[in-house]
């Protein structure tokens, strides 16, 4: 192949030569000629003529432009030859010589273009039927006039049934590419410039099935010289097809990463850049997408107390090519913290060195929480349970040991344990006993009562100051010193007996934590509401758990200080909210504490 | 002359009813309302007690907590004495070596065999 190339590049070199050594050749042979005829008329006359046939056979070989103008000179010189010597004669052998050569090479001139556009018409013709894309001509009128192959295939339509049919009828669109490639066509053929398809037109084939195609189409001028167009379809089904699917995928995955709030990260080991999308961003805590993250960034972003081992990890599964998951805190510029749940997976090259990880990040700070939350409801239930039966069983273990004595005595017939007064003392010691139950199961029915909000009030207009003053002289005996301030008088509508339960709840606490120094009880009337008051001077609660202290199971110190449930504050602060009225406490650590109740007074609307 | 016991619980009935089982029995006994109260009164006694029946949970100091304070500030006197914890809680995990456990609420049969068997 190389060898062919190399002579024929070498044929086409002698060729080009030659024709210049023939010019040469004839422009030397007719001006001696020209010279000699006009010096020696008589010498040269006849024999110096036959010269120029020859000359002309080697220009006429060597090249066709050569040998066009050597036939001009022959003629030129034929003249010469057979006319007489004349100056006359001369010129216009002269301009008739040059006139011949100049027509011939004219006529030569077409001839070559007529050859050059055969060869152009076959080279365009193979191309166009072997091209990917459609291509339709038309002519002025917009009829068809050519279709490739391709156009036949994806119109549906045969060339040799189209040719002449108008445009329109061969492409017919669905939809707005109607009226987009009517106009298309107006513009291009009276703007005379190309027009493409911006988007897909959907193309109705013969057989009535669609066809994503883009239109690219300009003017052409064609044979008979006017203006046709040339279309060119490409058909981009499959391509569209690929498109569509890839932007479903991807709206899928959107979808889910948004709906999941799923950040989803990309790391590029070698550049260090990190790519990410909105949801990663937010649960740093930024509201849109930050510029830039590289892989250092979220070590800067990273717990104290967690970046060690989290580092260790990435550092392990990325030197193993692994996969890793860990649950951790990180940090935002609020210096809050965020539980994260993060996945991500090592990919590494031939050499077996890490190259990118890709990862997601949930923030699962919530979950996390309601897990704290149910362990510390677990936790309370456990020591309520703890507290609930050391309780019950301190009383049993007092009625329990006495009842066995009484029996022992009995058995013995020992008489001077039956006595009037040990009888007397035993029924008393046992009638406490069975209250101390009875206010301990009382209570726990009471949460179970709130839980499932069944907390029964029974309601009665009542004068408060007659509660409060019973309550307080049937509690006094445990105090040292237990005192009435202000009181005033008021009715209230409500559960006489539930409200009662609150201030001994109160007082009971007073008692507990008053560290036995004197107590006051105010009641007064402040607005529409009666106002209760219990103020000790004990050990008072921190601030840290004021708010606790209504909770259920809570207490302000450890449940082995005191004795109780924990469930006093938390069943009177219920019993409150169901009279709308309110529950609060003052304290000072040390100093004391004063509780306070407000129940409004008139008819209250239970709930 | 009679068997001393050393009785340490918080809740007043339970020591009271205790007591009176006790002295019921033959014994001498010694209520104390807190560990505390009973360490300031018994460090400087000459008769000591024969016996320890202690509360298991009690406010500020429970019973495991004096048995350890006896047992290293008092080993030659108060902490060779027997003992016995009663819990209301259940089995006790942490029982010192040497300690006997009573269950609340207990059986007086369980507790007089218990101090008369052991009370020195």
């Amino acid at each position: 192949m190389i060898y062919a190339h190399y002579t024929g590049e070498k044929e086409t070199k002698v060729r080009r030569n030659l024709g210049l050594i023939s010019y040469l050749l004839s422009g030397i042979a007719t001006f001696s000629i020209l010279y000699f005829h006009s010096a020696y008329p008589e010498l040269l006359g006849a024999r110096f003529g036959l010269l120029y046939p020859a000359v002309f056979l080697i220009a006429w070989f060597a090249g066709v432009g050569a040998g066009i103008f050597s036939l001009g000179l022959f003629l030129f010189g034929f003249g010469l030859y057979v006319l007489p010597a004349d100056p006359e004669n001369f010129i216009r052998l002269m301009t008739f010589g040059l006139t011949s050569a100049f027509v011939l090479w004219v006529i030569q001139t077409g001839k070559n273009a007529q050859a050059r556009l055969k060869t152009n018409h076959g080279l365009f013709k193979t191309s166009l039927e072997s091209i990917g894309d459609a291509v339709i001509l038309t002519d002025r009128d917009h009829s068809v006039m050519f279709m490739n192959p391709m156009a036949e295939r994806l119109t549906g339509k045969s060339l040799l049934d189209v040719r002449c049919s108008p445009l329109l009828s061969v492409l017919k669109f669905e939809g707005e590419s109607i009226a987009t490639f009517n106009h298309a066509l107006t513009d291009v053929f009276e703007g005379k410039r190309p027009w493409e398809s911006k988007g897909h037109c959907r193309l109705i084939r013969s057989d009535g099935k669609t066809q994503y195609v883009e239109i690219s189409c300009a003017p052409i001028r064609i044979e008979d010289g006017t203006m046709g167009l040339v279309i060119v379809l490409k058909d981009v089904g499959r391509m569209q097809e690929a498109l569509t699917s890839l932007t479903q995928s991807e709206e899928r995955l959107r979808l889910a990463t948004d709906v999941s709030e799923l950040g989803i990260w990309e790391a590029n080991l070698l550049t260090g850049f990190v790519a990410r999308n909105l949801n990663h961003d937010e649960i740093f805590g930024y509201s849109e997408l930050l510029p830039h993250w590289v892989i250092g960034d979220y070590e800067a972003r990273l717990h104290p107390e967690d970046k060690e081992s989290v580092m260790e990890l990435i550092n392990n599964a990325t030197r193993e090519c692994e996969s890793f998951a860990s649950t951790f805190r990180i940090m935002r510029d609020d210096h809050t913290f965020r539980w994260v749940n993060a996945t991500g997976k090592v990919e590494c090259g031939h050499d077996g060195k890490a190259i990118r990880i890709i990862g997601t990040l949930m923030d699962i700070t919530e979950k996390k929480k309601s897990e704290d939350m149910l362990h510390e409801a677990l936790f309370y239930r456990d020591e309520f349970l703890s507290i609930a039966s050391h309780e019950l069983k301190t009383p049993l273990t007092s009625l329990k040991l006495q009842s066995q004595m009484f029996k022992r005595h009995i058995e013995k017939n020992d008489g001077e344990a039956f006595s009037h007064d040990r009888i007397k003392r035993f029924m008393a010691e046992a009638d406490t006993q069975v209250s101390r139950l009875t206010r301990l199961v009382d209570d726990m029915l009471d949460i179970s009562r709130i839980r499932t909000g069944r907390l029964s009030i029974s309601t009665e207009k009542v004068e408060i100051s007659n509660v409060v003053k019973e309550v307080v002289d049937r509690m006094r005996p445990h105090f040292s010193s237990l005192e009435i301030g202000d009181f005033h008088h008021g009715e209230v509508v409500c559960d006489r007996l539930r409200i009662e339960q609150v201030i001994t709840n109160i007082l009971n606490n007073a008692l507990r934590y008053g560290k036995g120094r004197p107590v006051r009880v105010d009641l007064r009337e402040n607005g529409g509401e009666m106002v209760i008051s219990v103020t000790d001077n004990g050990m008072g609660i921190p601030e840290s758990f004021k708010d606790k202290i209504f909770s259920r199971f809570q207490r302000a110190v450890p449940a082995s200080e005191v004795s109780g449930l924990g469930l006093g504050l938390y069943i009177s602060k219920q019993i409150v909210e169901a009279h709308q009225g309110r529950i609060s406490v003052d304290s000072e650590l040390h100093k004391g504490s004063c509780f306070t109740v407000q129940i409004p007074k008139g008819e209250v609307v239970l709930q | 002359m009679k068997r001393v016991v050393c009785i340490i619980d918080d809740d007043e009935d339970v020591r009271d009813v205790v007591t009176y089982a006790l002295e019921d029995d033959g014994f001498e006994v010694m209520p104390f309302a807190n560990p505390e109260e009973a360490l300031t009164e018994l460090k400087d006694m000459d008769q000591l007690p024969g016996f320890f029946l202690l509360d298991y949970l009690m406010p500020r100091m429970d019973g495991l907590a004096f048995i350890k304070k006896i047992r290293s500030d008092y080993h030659d006197t108060l902490g060779k004495i027997p003992m016995a914890l009663s819990s209301a809680n259940g089995k006790i995990n942490d029982l010192p070596t040497g300690v006997m456990e009573l269950q609340k609420p207990m059986d007086l049969d369980v507790l007089l065999d218990l101090v008369r068997d052991h009370c020195l």
